[in-house]
């Protein structure tokens, strides 16, 4: 019992590239979600190697993690995990607190992009007043906030019904297409698979099936 | 983020509040009892300062009640260059007022003193004794028996007026004069005769408490006392004014010293329970701060906000700490006559306590909030 390792992910090799939108899609415990934050530079794995942009995410401490997140990366959650005490425009400025940056441009960029997700009327709502699918685009617009250059969410319909669900992962393909902006969506919703340009299916840890989609593709 | 943690301690009114009301206690204590304490030094300087001269008491008695001198030190005291007179005194403290236990503990914080002098002599120095305001009545006269003056306290808590009559210890004096003061303490003392006093103090005729010496120059009052005490240190403590400040000043030093820390107990208690509130909002916001982390907070960020949280309720706690202080301070004196000093340095030592005590309290709770994994804080 003490000595077992499990194993989440085992000989997975994955490229993503610039202007993906992919999918990775498998049931509870394929290990999707461990796939996500060793990707996502939110862990390290056990063994093997991640590189971002050229950069081995593995052997990065806490800080420089924490600052490849910043610089280069936006997350999606299900929960979308917006603090409640604060409006849309401050969420989706929320991950740029820390940097030195200028607080009116910040606000103002801000602005423009909860305007792109279809927000210009909710700017200074609480997430407590807004409806499930206006959170997940307020979250939307918090990871673009600092222009990252890969976008992960988690589940990012899992907390919505199925038309509200489907807006969203049109607002982010949109966003893939218009934007040139590269997504990873972790999900257990075949249905997203429709959106796809690249899909992952994973199962048991490890990768069983990669699939280009042409006739979407970006 | 200052914006964020403060609006954090906002989610749980109650508990902010219940934090808030450990640190305004503590700050409030520390103000209110530093501040009498530093209030009643102020006042025995200010009595101090009304006195000119030197005091003279027996080696090794500890006030001046206890003190007990041969009258004849009066003409050795005397030959002392510089020295104008030795008026002899008489200290007394009296068990009952009319029917009212006097004494200590019976007239709130200061008592009632019986002092006894020899008019005469008094009046022959004029440049000795209190310096007080007579309100009503007049002096009493040399070798006038059985005559009191009053202070206005003394006046107000027995409903006394010229010409009443006032029993002390079951003996019957008649009120001559009430005096002003600017002390309290002085207002609360009943001048009489030499004779009388000793009379009511069971003291032999060839004896006396102390001594006031009146000085030809009082300037010179640190000079004559070293001398006195060269001469007769075997016998005689004697203190000049200027002395007697600095010896009460350092025994009221140490005592404030002592009321502080009695006082910041309690604040330091208090800072357990910021702790604690900082610790529960923590936890209520696990998922939020792994998923800050998760957007690029470092450690530190996280350390600042919940750092901030705590300064927050250090530095609110401690202004309203001041105010509640501030309070119960004039109360106190309104209602019982306590004496105050508010300084700006005693403000700003309550208030850093408090400021401290909140960065004190954040510490733990914010290296816990730094240290959360964001995978596993965004499960939670």
């Amino acid at each position: 019992m003490g000595d077992s390792i499990v194993k989440a992910l085992s000989g997975v090799s994955l490229k993503i590239e610039k202007g993906d939108f992919l999918v990775v899609v498998g049931p509870s415990g394929s290990g999707k979600s461990t796939l996500m934050h060793i990707l996502s530079a939110l862990d390290h794995p056990t063994s093997g190697k991640v590189f971002i942009d050229g950069e081995d995410t593995s052997v990065l401490d806490d800080w420089h993690l924490a600052m490849i997140r910043r610089n280069k990366i936006g997350f999606i959650f299900q929960t979308f995990n917006l603090i409640p005490t604060l409006n849309s425009v401050e969420n989706v400025t929320i991950p740029t607190e820390p940097m030195n940056l200028d607080r009116e441009q910040v606000d103002e960029r801000a602005v423009s992009l909860l305007k792109i997700v279809g927000l210009g009327h909710r700017l200074f709502h609480k997430p407590q007043e807004l409806s499930g699918g206006e959170r997940q685009r307020v979250s939307i617009a918090r990871a673009l906030i600092n222009e990252p250059e890969i976008i992960f969410a988690d589940e990012p319909t899992g907390n919505l019904d199925s038309v509200t669900g489907k807006h969203i992962i049109e607002l982010m393909r949109k966003l893939n297409i218009e934007e040139k902006k590269t997504f990873v969506i972790v999900t257990h919703d075949q249905s997203l698979l429709d959106f796809a340009s690249k899909k992952v299916f994973l199962r048991d840890g490890q990768i069983i099936k990669l699939e280009l989609n042409s006739k979407k593709g970006a | 983020m200052i914006k964020l943690s403060f609006l954090n301690l906002f989610r749980k009114k109650t508990r902010t509040f219940l934090a808030l009301l450990g640190i305004v206690i503590g700050v409030a204590s520390i103000l209110v009892l530093v501040s009498i304490v530093d209030g009643v030094f102020k006042e025995f300087n200010d009595v101090l300062s009304q006195f000119q001269g030197l005091m003279v008491m027996e080696q090794d008695s500890f006030d001046q009640p206890f003190s007990r001198l041969d009258v004849s030190w009066e003409q050795k005291l005397e030959s002392i260059p510089g020295v104008k007179g030795a008026i002899p005194e008489i200290w007394y403290v009296p068990k009952k007022i009319d029917d009212k236990d006097a004494g200590i503990g019976g007239g709130g914080f200061s008592f009632t003193g019986v002092y006894g002098l020899d008019i005469q002599k008094q009046l022959s120095i004029s440049s000795t004794g209190w310096v007080v305001d007579f309100e009503q009545g007049s002096v009493i006269n040399p070798g006038e028996s059985g005559a009191v003056l009053i202070g206005k306290k003394i006046a107000d808590d027995y409903h006394k007026f010229v010409g009443s009559s006032l029993e002390i210890d079951g003996k019957k004096y008649r009120v001559k004069g009430i005096f002003e003061a600017e002390s309290e303490l002085i207002e609360n003392v009943i001048v009489m005769n030499l004779e009388d006093a000793r009379d009511l103090a069971g003291i032999p005729s060839d004896e006396v408490n102390t001594f006031t010496v009146g000085l030809v120059d009082p300037s010179r009052d640190d000079e004559i006392a070293k001398l006195m005490e060269f001469k007769y240190g075997d016998d005689l403590q004697v203190f000049s004014m200027s002395q007697s400040s600095d010896l009460l000043g350092g025994i009221l030093g140490q005592f404030r010293l002592v009321v502080f820390f009695v006082a910041a107990i309690s604040a330091v208690v208090a800072s357990v329970g910021i702790m604690n509130t900082i610790l529960m909002s923590i936890f209520d916001r696990i998922k939020e701060i792994g998923a800050l982390k998760a957007v690029g907070w470092t450690n530190s960020n996280i350390v600042k906000m919940v750092m901030y949280e705590s300064l927050a309720l250090g530095v609110v706690g401690g202004i309203v700490g001041l105010m509640v202080g501030f309070g119960i301070d004039v109360f106190l004196n309104s209602q019982f006559g306590l004496p105050y000093s508010i300084t700006p340095m005693l403000l700003l030592e309550a208030f850093s306590f408090a400021v401290l005590l909140g960065l004190i309290a954040g510490i733990y709770p914010a290296f816990r909030a730094a240290k959360l994994d964001p995978v596993e804080a965004m499960r939670y």
